[in-house]
């Protein structure tokens, strides 16, 4: 195995495997590539404020460590809708989510560099199409 | 001939308006103008002798990324010695929200981290982008900055979604990591908020 996969050296996983229906919902034993084990044991006070009788179904923990999967929509869909339930009930994830989302912005709209006239010019001639 | 014209106009019309982003995409990766802008040529030159493979209304997109992120590694990885990426530091989850106190603020509030956000500046985000180990960061660029599904991010990097995923996620909390610590030695983290008792 070649030097630069070694930190993606982790099985290959089906997604629709990894949170196959069946399974209540995110749980770090059955997704490997997060390499995360907060879940294996839910605890029963949560770390992060979390209001204390929310359904199991979906716990601060699972939104907090998945958060940004869920963002990017790449859960399945009942885990999705699952999130976005427990999301518009607790206000503490909604304040984390707020953030996150914001974070995202700021990154997709501040790391842009505007292509400068003269190179496009010059691509545009190299290619061989007239410049407008 | 003529298929050759047409092809031609097609793709000038298609493939230059995504100039701009291949631009960003390409500074990110090569952390300098000069490398970019030949970057970015070497992948409009091959995507247009290969325009004919180019199979019509599939995702342009993706393509043209393909070809810039291809053309990167092949150019430009050889030219480094490799950085040991396995080592990437493992950030805790959430690690800017957090650093910046959000999980104690009310819900009604998180003015500190809203300007925060607000005021780091295109720089800032930049450099921490382009601190991250590199395959983490063009994973990173393709999802945040260019907006591409996981799937797409597969097809043009050639890997597993499996792997994409874990680039995406351990990528993601390095950049705020960074994001943090660039903040920190440039004294633009909001002072902490004094305990209010009572």
């Amino acid at each position: 195995m070649s030097n630069e996969e070694r930190p993606d050296a982790l099985p290959p996983v089906d997604q629709s495997a990894v949170f196959a229906a069946s399974e209540p919902f995110v749980d770090a034993r059955t997704q490997p590539w997060l390499g995360i084990d907060v879940l294996a044991d839910a605890e029963p006070t949560p770390r992060f404020g979390a209001p204390a009788a929310l359904p199991r179904a979906v716990s601060c923990m699972d939104i907090h460590t998945n958060l940004s999967i869920y963002l990017d929509g790449e859960l399945t869909p009942t885990q999705q809708a699952a999130f976005g339930e427990h999301l518009a009930a607790c206000p503490v994830c909604q304040t984390a989510q707020a953030f996150q989302m914001q974070l995202r912005t700021t990154i997709a709209t501040k790391a842009i560099d505007p292509m400068p006239d003269d190179v496009r010019d010059r691509i545009t001639r190299a290619l061989g199409f007239d410049l407008d | 001939m003529l298929a050759r014209m047409a092809d031609q106009a097609t793709f000038a019309e298609s493939a230059m308006p995504l100039m701009d982003q291949l631009y960003s995409a390409a500074m990110r990766m090569t952390r300098n103008a000069a490398d970019a802008e030949d970057l970015v040529q070497e992948t409009y030159m091959k995507a247009y002798r290969a325009y004919d493979r180019f199979e019509e209304g599939t995702n342009l997109k993706a393509w043209m990324y393909r070809i810039l992120t291809n053309s990167y590694i092949n150019r430009y990885r050889s030219k480094q010695r490799r950085p040991d990426e396995s080592d990437i530091a493992d950030v805790e989850d959430m690690y800017l929200y957090r650093r910046l106190g959000g999980e104690q603020s009310s819900s009604l509030g998180t003015s500190a981290e809203e300007a925060f956000l607000s005021s780091v500046t295109d720089e800032t985000v930049k450099a921490a982008i382009e601190a991250i180990p590199e395959n983490f960061r063009i994973a990173v660029l393709l999802a945040d900055v260019e907006g591409f599904a996981y799937k797409e991010i597969a097809e043009i990097l050639e890997i597993p979604i499996g792997t994409v995923m874990s680039r995406i996620h351990r990528g993601r909390k390095a950049l705020e990591k960074q994001l943090h610590d660039l903040a920190e030695e440039r004294n633009l983290l909001p002072d902490p908020e004094p305990t209010v008792t009572s």
